[in-house]
């Protein structure tokens, strides 16, 4: 059996980590609600993302503060980091064949490379790419709690 | 110099540089490529001499992807300002790439903002690349990691 089938992800630095992307995906949702300091939240955002209007969803008429597929990846990742340690068996696979979280990127990379994609298409594959990379922080996590029990063997 | 601090020096100032250039640090606007990929690099340098592991070591990849944030940042922000010593002008090169796919500048960041928010800019700058640098790092690691065959 290898050790990571063992790995517990419900370590409580992951609400630390969750209330970061909680702060994050605010900021992406803000400027339909927070009107006077909308371009202070794209500006924040903008070495991050271009932001398109055309390529971002728009609330109340108002485009969020970065565009469909950087939302995709910011959900995916926020709702990884919430999931993930309720999933244990899938998460311990993963983890003990940690290659596959590049799997995960191909779909994100096919639409980017294609010209026709969507809005939908855009914001399902980031959603897709970023929702395992949770994983590896939370394992990261876990090697820093327990440090013996998930020490590697040297050669 | 440790191992790590290697690694996070290379990859995040390889990267940093790139991102501060004209015309390629316009990669970062796809995701923060350039910023992911300072991590993604820094954790492959840290890996490659290591020994297989039966488990990736994340907590290592985290560090080092930490570190190649706040050293990209750094480099990426020094040339920035280099290039634009030199005339180059980001937010002119934005409106040209807009309007080559024929859509509209948006609002606010063709301004040349005020010193004081160049300076936070240079902040929140490094903060954006620590933060995706990690995650490069993270996904470095995985990729990467050299795995221990298991044993009878």
């Amino acid at each position: 059996m290898i050790e990571t089938e063992s790995t517990d992800l419900r370590s409580p630095w992951r609400w630390c980590l969750f209330l970061g992307c909680v702060c994050w995906l605010a900021l992406v949702f803000a400027p339909p609600f927070a009107a006077p300091y909308a371009e202070v939240v794209r500006w924040l955002l903008h070495t991050v993302c271009h932001q398109i209007p055309e390529r971002s969803f728009h609330l109340f008429g108002e485009p969020l503060a970065a565009c469909h597929r950087c939302t995709g990846l910011y959900l995916g990742f926020a709702l990884g980091v919430l999931v993930w340690p309720w999933l244990p068996r899938l998460a311990a696979r993963l983890a003990g064949n940690p290659r596959w979280v590049a799997v995960f990127l191909i779909p994100i990379a096919v639409d980017w490379a294609i010209v026709v994609n969507t809005p939908a298409s855009r914001f399902v594959t980031g959603l897709i790419a970023a929702f395992p990379v949770a994983l590896l922080p939370l394992v990261a996590f876990t090697q820093r709690l327990n440090p013996i029990h998930t020490r590697n063997k040297k050669e | 110099m440790n191992d790590k601090l290697k690694a996070a020096l290379v990859g995040g100032v390889t990267f940093g540089i790139a991102s501060g250039l004209p015309y390629i640090g316009a990669v970062n606007m796809a995701c923060c490529a350039l910023y992911i990929g300072g991590g993604v690099l820094a954790a492959y340098l840290l890996i490659k001499d290591l020994p297989a592991q039966a488990q990736a070591p994340y907590r290592d990849g985290a560090v080092v992807g930490v570190l190649a944030g706040l050293f990209g940042g750094i480099a990426s922000v020094i040339t920035g300002l280099v290039a634009k010593a030199l005339g180059y002008d980001p937010a002119a090169e934005m409106a040209a790439t807009f309007q080559q796919f024929g859509m509209p500048m948006p609002e606010g960041i063709g301004v040349d903002p005020s010193t004081g928010m160049q300076l936070i800019g240079f902040v929140v700058n490094i903060v954006m690349y620590v933060i995706f640098a990690t995650v490069g790092g993270l996904v470095g690691v995985a990729i990467f990691h050299k795995k221990e065959a298991p044993s009878d």
